[in-house]
């Protein structure tokens, strides 16, 4: 995968709105309405779609950088 | 593989009816103001509409039915199949379908059937009395589509109150051996049955209690947004139609976020995907409808139109339809009082 951590990071975070005062990198403090914010974006920009599963497993955003580079090879 | 192509059925009318009555995700109870707007920006659904306790699908499919019927000049008697299709009946038994046989005064010369479908409920629907019609010859027919949908919604469930709505369509088809092929991809997933389902009531957990639908609102979205587009590209292969040829790609109204990632993966221009989501919310197996009627009626009234209809949810099923409308009767939105 071409893309780094941090361009990933900066990806998912163009899409948190910041009134809601999420912790952008701990995932179980996203709403569900966010959480699906970040699939699509996943999905849109590497066509990769996160289950819910598989997003539930995942702590922090590092964490779903990990299981995005292991989907994509 | 349910790919396939109908002859010889035309499209001759669309009519749809809602409720008067409506409500707002502004004013929704238990979120704050911030998280109302967020909600609203993403769903893209900002009013809906609640029908009455005395008033059922059945009501605003007899409401469009009658306004159709009317203005297509059609009599009751001529109608020789009635389909209709819903996930909300008046009752377990009999079906909506023998009810309106009754209600629109059709003659017991008619065959009536009902079909238990959502989402994909109007692609569904259109492909099997369009079949039966092409097969059988029979001469005109009338598809009944919708759902009075808030009934089995829980007003505390957020992943699907804020998002349904009411409402009801009738379509009137006509046997034409000059009528334009449809084209059919329609798909199933029962594996996964339980992403949108309401369970009591059924034979198997016949309780007493009418129950609340529940919905698994992350497995429907990457549904959504793996199988629509690819279901859409190989339907146009299969018609051999091109992206730029149809005039307008009819979605069922899911949710902003998800229509909105299916026409980019499809990469269709905005104005070529009507929406009803801000005004009407998803109204089920409706949506599409009642999507033509209070947004593109003018054109179908005016000329031919090459249209991709595509709905997909509960079930899983999903499945999309091309179809052309030459100048069909589309007499504008009932609201029901």
């Amino acid at each position: 995968m071409k893309t780094s951590y941090p361009d990933f990071s900066e990806i998912i975070h163009g899409h948190f709105d910041a009134r809601l005062g999420m912790n952008h990198e701990l995932i179980e403090t996203w709403t569900s309405m966010q959480s699906l914010i970040v699939v699509s974006v996943i999905d849109q920009h590497f066509n990769v779609l996160i289950g819910y599963e598989e997003l539930k497993k995942c702590q922090t955003l590092a964490d779903l950088y990990e299981l995005l580079v292991k989907k994509l090879n | 593989m349910a790919l396939f192509t109908l002859s010889n059925v035309q499209i001759s009318g669309i009519a749809a009816a809602i409720p008067k009555h409506q409500v707002s995700n502004k004013d929704l109870m238990g979120m704050s103001d911030v998280e109302k707007e967020i909600l609203i920006d993403t769903t893209g659904i900002d009013t809906r509409r609640v029908a009455d306790d005395s008033t059922c699908a059945s009501d605003l499919c007899a409401d469009a039915a009658r306004r159709l019927l009317d203005e297509i000049n059609w009599k009751a008697d001529e109608i020789d199949v009635l389909i209709f299709v819903t996930q909300t009946p008046d009752y377990l038994i009999p079906g909506n379908s023998m009810l309106l046989q009754e209600t629109l005064g059709l003659p017991k010369t008619c065959m009536a059937l009902d079909i238990n479908q959502g989402c994909a409920g109007y692609v569904y629907g259109l492909s099997v009395i369009a079949g039966l019609m092409s097969a059988s010859g029979l001469k005109k027919g009338l598809l009944l589509v919708g759902d009075a949908i808030t009934k089995i919604i829980d007003k505390n469930d957020n992943s699907t109150h804020p998002i349904f709505s009411d409402a009801g369509s009738a379509t009137a088809l006509e046997f034409n051996t000059e009528a334009a092929d449809m084209h059919f991809n329609l798909q199933t997933d029962g594996s996964k049955h339980e992403a949108i389902s309401l369970k009591e009531g059924g034979a198997r957990m016949n309780t007493s209690e009418a129950g609340f639908m529940r919905m698994r609102g992350h497995e429907i979205f990457t549904f959504g947004l793996r199988e629509v587009a690819p279901n859409i590209q190989e339907l146009l292969r299969f018609g051999k139609a091109e992206f730029n040829e149809i005039d307008y790609f009819v979605f069922h109204q899911a949710n902003r976020l998800l229509n909105e990632s299916i026409r980019k993966k499809l990469d269709v221009a905005t104005e070529k995907v009507p929406s009803t989501l801000e005004k009407f919310g998803n109204t089920s197996c409706a949506t599409i409808p009642v999507t033509m009627v209070s947004e593109i009626s003018n054109a179908l009234q005016q000329g031919k139109q090459q249209l991709v209809l595509s709905g997909f949810g509960v079930g899983l099923s999903w499945g999309s339809a091309i179809v052309y409308i030459d100048a069909c009767v589309c007499p504008e939105l009932i609201e029901r009082p």
